[in-house]
């Protein structure tokens, strides 16, 4: 059986809906948020994607949402703009999984819920907070919301996130446990996280583990898919062709033959210089994170630009800034799809890859 | 749904309270003792004490861990993986050209805590070193890089079920091809932050606690591993070694009511328990006894109560966690293996902590070691969040 995407929704910097990631996509723009810290050594000013998610608003009544984390309004827009954009908001499937990327969770509650620790009693604690902390708080209120009673999975592993939950939906797909997958991520922005990232380009000099490449602004958001397996694809965006993750010393990575790789460097990882080597010498490579920003779930955001080249037939001009080794082949303007496949390609410090190959073709 | 073959457990490891090793916490669980105490890992400002299940730092083999810095779930888990690579007398030479996947649950993927990071703003930190190894915490990456694992790689944070969720996904590599062998399995450490949120949400109890027991008020958390070694049949048969028991079935299941409450009418736990079976093959008449969640909490003993009650009457069932305490993302794991543990026995142990029957219940767990006969056990978790995982174990790789 093979895994088709039928629906997609995003939320980050560049707005929300496919709409808008396509807009961005073809301006080359997202707007910034100039964020201020306040740290012990005084305020902080950090440019970051910021994620609004007031359109939720269009999908569950405000009231509903009175405690709910911005964390999880995120995710829950990314859901409800997949499933709207799939033409199942109405009604689903019968047997629907769900499952949530995250590369660090509801880490602003976590950490801010950490602060209050250190106080004179450190039994007066926020219940509301720290149930909102918990890993798979996002994914419990997605089927909250949508009554969903099928399986449920929370995937908390980092930068691989992403790669590693469509494995899963795959699997649940191609097995017939279920009908559909919502499957996707989402990252928030995290002040500690951001601090880190500026220490490594000050590390750098200013620069980033990309070399000359511009380290990507700090990002937040959601993206989510709705996958399903064979039926009648007269809507959608095309197939899930691959998915492998595993470690770079004992697993080849098999790119198909006629692909161009959307490869998710944002400069904040030591191992960002090893995509030269990585990619094929004939093929084209393009990145995005100037768009939707360094955050760990990016990959989900490379496999919705994937999603969204695959039906425009072709490949959005990439980021301006140029890697070194990689440059002869960088996608410098639209550049039109020779049917075949586009990889979006993830590499860890872990010395762990992620690929997810999306073609037209099952 | 495609019926699941049965995937082999080829070996087991367990670490909590309760003892250092499988065969350890078994002995313990049939003693009926147990030891809950305030924690010693970590200093609370507060006039109430709510016990706990630490494990001794002599459960630990001296020198076994080569990255000092490594967490303690890590630490955990890697002690539990090398348990149970021995258990299955697998060696770092067998696994050397396979395929090897890690699939873990725990409360979240790195460490929890950010004083390293000199608090919320993380400012205080005088270099990066305190973020890379808060990035690098992933226990799953440690069991990956100790063992040169191959992948796919997953961290579940399914809250408690994922233990018993990494178990049955583990379980899903072998069958569909993508590995020879998976380490799979749960690991959490006892936090200052996981105690005091559960202590704000009044769930724990500050008394030992009770599971089903009619004066039952709340949780004790605990810390701990357990890991099952899965392996294809392929790789069973080079080896030329027997399967210590089978996965044969897994089913999970969402209630859907509400973030924090289980659904009363136990909808989530019901559909996770009718898939392991209907994918298992497995008549749940054909169950010896259930290994239940069992936290001591109104709720969730209520829950489960009914619902074996309804779904698996007459079943004898237990609860670990007056012996283990509640180890959150590990729980689901140590239950796996601790069910596997009794089926071997052919005993299962009194439900610790319950002495008297709570009217409102209309089942109640064993309160004496008893017999059971039969080859095949049910264990199941309800999570927070509504998740529900059931996994059906066996000592043969046949539904009977």
């Amino acid at each position: 059986m093979t895994v088709f995407i039928r629906g997609v929704g995003a939320v980050g910097g560049f707005g929300s809906g496919v709409d808008a990631l396509k807009k961005s996509l073809m301006t080359g723009e997202s707007p910034t948020t100039m964020t201020i810290i306040e740290t012990p050594g005084g305020p902080v000013h950090v440019p970051a994607f910021l994620a609004d998610t007031s359109a939720l608003n269009d999908f569950i009544a405000p009231r509903a949402l009175r405690r709910i984390s911005h964390y999880v309004r995120m995710a829950l827009l990314g859901c409800y703009l997949a499933l709207e954009d799939a033409d199942m908001l109405d009604s689903r499937p019968e047997r629907t999984g769900v499952i949530v990327a995250t590369g660090h969770g509801s880490t602003c509650n976590r950490f801010d819920f950490q602060t209050g620790s250190n106080g004179d009693d450190d039994l007066c604690y926020s219940p509301t907070q720290f149930s909102n902390s918990v890993h798979n708080a996002a994914a419990a209120y997605v089927s909250v919301f949508l009554k969903e009673h099928g399986p449920n999975l929370s995937i908390n592993h980092f930068d691989q996130s992403i790669v590693s939950a469509f494995l899963t939906a795959r699997d649940w797909i191609e097995t017939g446990r279920v009908d559909a997958v919502l499957v996707g991520g989402v990252d928030e922005f995290s002040k500690a996280m951001s601090l880190y990232r500026r220490k490594v380009v000050e590390s750098k000099g200013g620069g980033s583990y990309l070399n000359d490449m511009t380290p990507a602004v700090v990002g937040e958001g959601s993206v989510f898919f709705l996958l399903t397996g064979n039926g009648n694809h007269s809507k959608g965006y095309g197939y899930i062709r691959q998915v492998a993750m595993g470690n770079l010393k004992n697993r080849k990575i098999d790119f198909p033959k006629r692909t161009a790789v959307i490869f998710g460097a944002d400069g904040y990882s030591r191992c960002d210089s090893l995509y030269p080597s990585m990619i094929p010498e004939n093929v084209g490579a393009a990145s995005y994170q100037h768009l939707y920003g360094g955050l760990p779930v990016g990959m989900g955001f490379d496999a919705a630009i994937a999603a969204l080249s695959l039906t425009a037939g072709k490949l959005y001009k990439s980021s301006e800034d140029s890697l070194n080794g990689l440059s002869r082949r960088f996608v410098s303007s639209d550049q039109d799809l020779d049917g075949g496949s586009l990889c979006c390609f993830k590499l860890s410090p872990s010395n762990t890859f992620g690929l997810i190959v999306l073609s037209v073709d099952p | 749904m495609k019926p699941q073959t049965p995937v082999s457990i080829a070996g087991m490891g367990c670490l909590c309270a309760a003892g250092a090793d499988v065969k350890s916490c078994m002995g313990y669980l049939y003693k009926g003792k147990r030891r809950p105490a305030p924690p010693t890992a970590f200093s609370i400002e507060s006039q109430t004490s709510y016990p706990v299940f630490e494990v001794p730092d002599d459960f630990f083999v001296p020198n076994m861990f080569k990255e000092p810095s490594m967490s303690r779930t890590s630490q955990l888990l890697l002690a539990a993986t090398l348990e149970a690579l021995d258990d299955a007398g697998i060696s770092r030479e067998t696994i050397k050209n396979k395929r090897v996947g890690v699939c873990i649950g725990a409360n979240v993927s790195g460490s929890i805590s950010n004083k390293d990071l000199g608090g919320s703003n993380g400012d205080g930190a005088p270099s990066l070193l305190p973020y890379e190894r808060f990035l690098a915490a992933n226990p799953v990456y440690h069991i990956a890089r100790e063992f040169d694992a191959s992948g796919p790689f997953q961290t579940i944070v399914n809250a408690c079920s994922a233990g018993a969720d990494a178990i049955g996904i583990g379980a899903s590599w072998i069958r569909e091809g993508l590995c020879d062998m998976v380490v799979a399995g749960g690991a959490d450490a006892l936090y200052k932050i996981t105690y005091i949120g559960f202590i704000s949400l009044m769930n724990s109890d500050n008394e030992p606690c009770k599971p089903f027991d009619a004066h039952r008020k709340g949780l004790n958390l605990g810390e701990g591993a357990g890991v099952m070694i899965l392996e294809s049949e392929q790789m069973r048969r080079e080896r030329q070694k027997d399967s210590r028991a089978f996965v044969l079935g897994y089913g999970s299941g969402t209630d859907a009511f509400h973030f924090t409450a289980p659904d009363p009418d136990g909808k989530g736990l019901i559909l996770a328990i009718e898939e392991a079976a209907a994918v298992s093959g497995v008549a749940l008449s054909d169950i010896a006894f259930i290994n239940s969640h069992g936290t001591g909490t109104p709720n969730n003993d209520l829950i489960e109560s009914r619902v074996f009650n309804e779904k698996l009457p007459g079943i004898p069932f237990f609860s670990t966690k007056g012996y283990v305490g509640h180890t959150l993302g590990a729980a689901g794991a140590i239950d796996a293996v601790l069910t596997v543990g009794c089926l071997e026995e052919n005993r299962i142990p009194a439900s610790a902590g319950f002495t008297a029957f709570d009217p409102e219940l209309p089942a109640s767990p064993v309160s004496e070691i008893t017999c059971v006969n039969g080859r095949i056990a049910l264990s199941d978790t309800l999570a927070f969040g509504g998740n529900n995982a059931a996994l059906i174990l066996g000592l043969e790789g046949g539904a009977s």
